[in-house]
């Protein structure tokens, strides 16, 4: 028997060594259960903010229930009784809102927040990514069994909870809480933030309803204005989808890409061949082209998520922020679905959730200065995503009291960032604010104000290949603006070569590309050699050199410069010739190689060969370190 | 009995791909191939180690591809229509190995193979796993772990 199947058994040991140690859950259907678990969360949360808008909305009710229902079922099916225990209760308030036995009030949309931050914490900690935290939990447990042991009137003394060390923000109810204060905004398509304290005065009038109200609570309820946001498209029919693994996805695209290549190989043979029957080769090969890349097309657009699912986090994040900060906030979402790639949303979430803390901390006023300033009590931040050519601008701007530039100009100079004497724009002074350990904030409140975040916020944008503009009107407001490349896995690029080879430089670090003249070039002794282009001497990066191959040309005025720009500091990088521009799809060097100093990635030509793409800023860089008496 | 068969049992029989470097034999355990190409040329990487030839598309993926015969300090020589690129895998991480010409899959009983010797060998001693004598010929059989050790491909993947 023995010697058999030893190969077998040897490839297994083998590959055994080789996978890398198996998550904490490997079960696929707990997996399912935790993944479908966290989504549902998110939706229940997205609810509950539109709940807080339109208490007499049956249908978000109902949703949320049947959300919590299908959680107790699954959980309970999987054994995580922990969660099934909690939604149980949960359940029981729910069901309450549900027939109408109560009223939708602030304090319950608190506590149903809350409720999904400890549901939140009990699935990580199922899935072995977080620890119990069982005070939190009886905590909240707790205020929903005060609130059930009570009937449909709202309690009128804080939750027994709000004192139990909760991190959950379960508010003390205000028992002179004019509700009519959620007939205040009329916008639809967006999340309130729930003011600290309610202003009758600016109160839009109520008690027209404009819908019939369903349900006998709703009914005790002014309906006047709230009904608007109810009208909004995400109630709107489910999108039915598939859970897909991201790395067979890029299979895919790497082998439709390969698919694309093989396509135009055959075309480019086809053209060189002679004979009968050529037009009908031809002719398929064409339908074939066309196919390969719509095929193409849409295996990259796989990829693509709309930006629904990020902003999605944000109404909440906004609601608690001008609770902790005493303000009135209303957070404006547009553009939801714009589509970018999922990686590039999973990166700017991060930066995105900075900039909102910053439009609502140093940006809006608290609604007394903006009383006395003229403006509305309640601020408006406006988060919005478009497409614009190839790339994908996000906004985020609120009406607040603007940058105070010469109080960022005072704290720079404070700070020892810039030079007293020295005389700056206003764009430029602006730009200091990305500057890293720049803070204007008076007090380090418990959102923002340690100096740490704009400059990362500006240093992730980049590294996604982006840019972030800021405009700015004292007293009028602040616009954040991002520009992202439509996708990371894709680049506009100029193709060129030096000697044999050919690379690619991204378009967007190049200003211009021109040939020297002989007047134009000088070489002073001891520092780099430079070019007058215009009004600008620039030191001139021969490539062929840094890269070490043998270049067609070594005379600067038979080859042409292209003027790079890293920074603000320009350089002449010299090449041989420039092919064209074309669309590239980036491809990592280092997911079986390793970094090499000048180069960015390396993508496939359309006859097969690897092309490499020139990292700019690493190859400044390189030269920089290679000519010590540059001036770059 | 029906032993189950065991990882001991298995590396007591394995296969290896050989190929030839000059006259020389040498040999990688065929578990560790994922296939045999046609040498085409490569695109050269700047500022990486003169074995490291460059990269090459395969499949979509940019794979590096090494000179076994510069990594051995041999002497490097014209490429010819029986040069190819082995692709290995190492660990995580694939990479295409330019060898002479392939020769032969060979069936090997672990006690066929010897400990390299000590003293009287090429630079490549370090890189070797063992000998095997088949018939009258010597296989050298390369341990690509050791063979990728040193940081060529980049990260400590490879350093295991």
């Amino acid at each position: 028997m023995k010697g058999r199947s030893p190969p077998c058994a040897a490839q297994a040991a083998r590959l055994d060594a080789l996978l890398p140690h198996a998550p904490v859950n490997e079960d696929p259907i707990i997996q399912a259960f935790l993944e479908e678990a966290d989504e549902r969360l998110g939706e229940l949360e997205g609810d509950l903010l539109k709940l807080e808008q339109s208490p007499s909305d049956n249908e978000v009710v109902n949703r949320i229930f049947r959300c919590a229902h299908t959680l107790k079922g699954n959980s309970r099916m999987l054994g995580f009784e922990e969660i099934a225990r909690f939604t149980h209760s949960l359940e029981d308030l729910l069901d309450q809102l549900r027939k109408g036995q109560r009223v939708v009030t602030p304090d319950v949309v608190d506590t149903l927040l809350a409720s999904g931050d400890v549901l939140r914490n009990l699935v990580s900690q199922a899935a072995g990514t977080a620890h119990p935290n069982p005070d939190v939990t009886e905590g909240v447990l707790h205020v929903i069994h005060a609130l059930l042991g009570r009937t449909g009137t709202p309690p009128d003394a804080p939750a027994p909870a709000a004192d139990a060390g909760t991190a959950a923000p379960v508010a003390p109810a205000k028992p002179d809480l004019d509700e009519g204060f959620f007939g205040l905004f009329e916008e639809p398509q967006s999340a309130v933030a729930r003011p600290a304290d309610a202003t009758p005065a600016t109160a839009a009038p109520s008690g027209v309803p404009t819908r019939p109200a369903g349900g006998d609570a709703a009914k005790s309820l002014p309906t006047a204005t709230r009904a608007a946001a109810n009208t909004n498209a995400g109630s709107g029919p489910e999108t039915s989808s598939i859970r897909v693994p991201v790395d067979k996805v890029d299979r895919l695209i790497n082998l439709v890409g390969e698919l694309v290549i093989t396509q135009s190989i055959i075309a480019q043979t086809v053209e060189s061949l002679q004979g009968r029957d050529l037009a009908a080769l031809e002719e398929a090969v064409a339908q074939m082209d066309r196919h390969a890349r719509e095929l193409h097309e849409r295996v990259m657009g796989i990829r693509m998520v709309p930006i629904k699912t990020l902003f999605a986090r944000f109404p909440r994040l906004v609601r608690d922020l001008a609770g902790i900060t005493n303000k009135q906030v209303l957070l404006e979402l547009k553009g939801e679905d714009t589509e970018l790639d999922k990686t590039v949303i999973e990166r700017i979430s991060d930066p995105l959730t900075h900039l909102l803390r910053n439009c609502v901390d140093h940006g809006v006023e608290t609604p007394d200065v903006r009383e006395a300033a003229g403006k509305e009590r309640v601020g408006h931040v406006r988060l919005e995503a478009y497409q614009r050519g190839g790339s994908i601008f996000i906004e985020c701007a609120d009406d607040g009291k603007g940058v105070d530039r010469e109080r960022v100009r005072q704290k720079a100079i404070q700070q020892g960032l810039i030079d007293p004497q020295k005389q700056m724009t206003e764009e430029e002074v602006l730009g200091l604010l990305f500057k890293p350990g720049l803070s204007t904030a008076t007090q380090i409140t418990e959102v923002s104000g340690r100096g740490v975040g704009m400059d990362v916020v500006k240093r992730n944008v980049e590294a996604l290949g982006g840019a972030i503009l800021i405009k700015s009107t004292q007293g009028k407001g602040t616009l954040f603006q991002i520009k992202l490349p439509l996708t990371l896995a894709i680049m506009d690029g100029q193709v060129l070569r030096v000697g044999e080879q050919i690379y690619i430089v991204p378009l967007v670090a190049i200003t211009e590309s021109v040939r020297p003249n002989k007047g134009s070039l000088h070489a002073p002794a001891g520092v780099a050699e430079m070019v007058t282009i215009r009004e600008s001497v620039l030191p001139i990066v021969r490539l062929y050199e840094l890269f070490d191959i043998t270049p067609t040309n070594t005379d600067p005025t038979q080859a042409i410069v292209m003027i790079v720009e890293n920074e603000g500091r320009l350089a002449a990088l010299m090449v041989d010739e420039l092919l064209g521009q074309q669309q590239v799809v980036v491809k990592n060097l280092e997911t079986n190689f390793r970094r090499a100093e000048g180069i960015s990635g390396a993508t496939i030509l359309g006859d097969g060969r690897v092309a490499l793409i020139v990292d700019v800023p690493g190859l400044i860089e390189l030269a920089r370190n290679r000519t010590p008496v540059a001036t770059y | 009995m029906n032993a189950i068969p065991t990882a001991h049992a298995a590396t007591e029989n394995s296969q290896y791909l050989t190929f030839m470097l000059g006259q020389e034999e040498y040999g990688v355990e065929i578990l560790m191939v994922q296939e045999i190409r046609g040498y085409t040329p490569v695109t050269p990487v700047p500022n990486t180690p003169n074995y490291v030839k460059g990269v090459m598309n395969l499949r979509g993926t940019i794979v590096p591809v090494v000179d076994l015969r510069a990594k051995l300090g041999l002497a490097e020589i014209e490429k010819n229509r029986f040069t190819v690129i082995v692709v290995v895998k190492v660990g995580a991480k694939v990479a295409g190995l330019i060898v002479d010409a392939v020769s032969d899959v060979l069936d090997l009983q672990e006690s066929e193979i010897q400990a390299s010797p000590e003293l009287g060998v090429q630079d490549d001693a370090r890189y070797a796993r063992g000998i095997a004598r088949v018939k009258e010929k010597l296989v050298v059989l390369l341990d690509l772990e050791k063979l990728f050790c040193q940081g060529d491909l980049g990260g400590p993947a490879l350093a295991a």
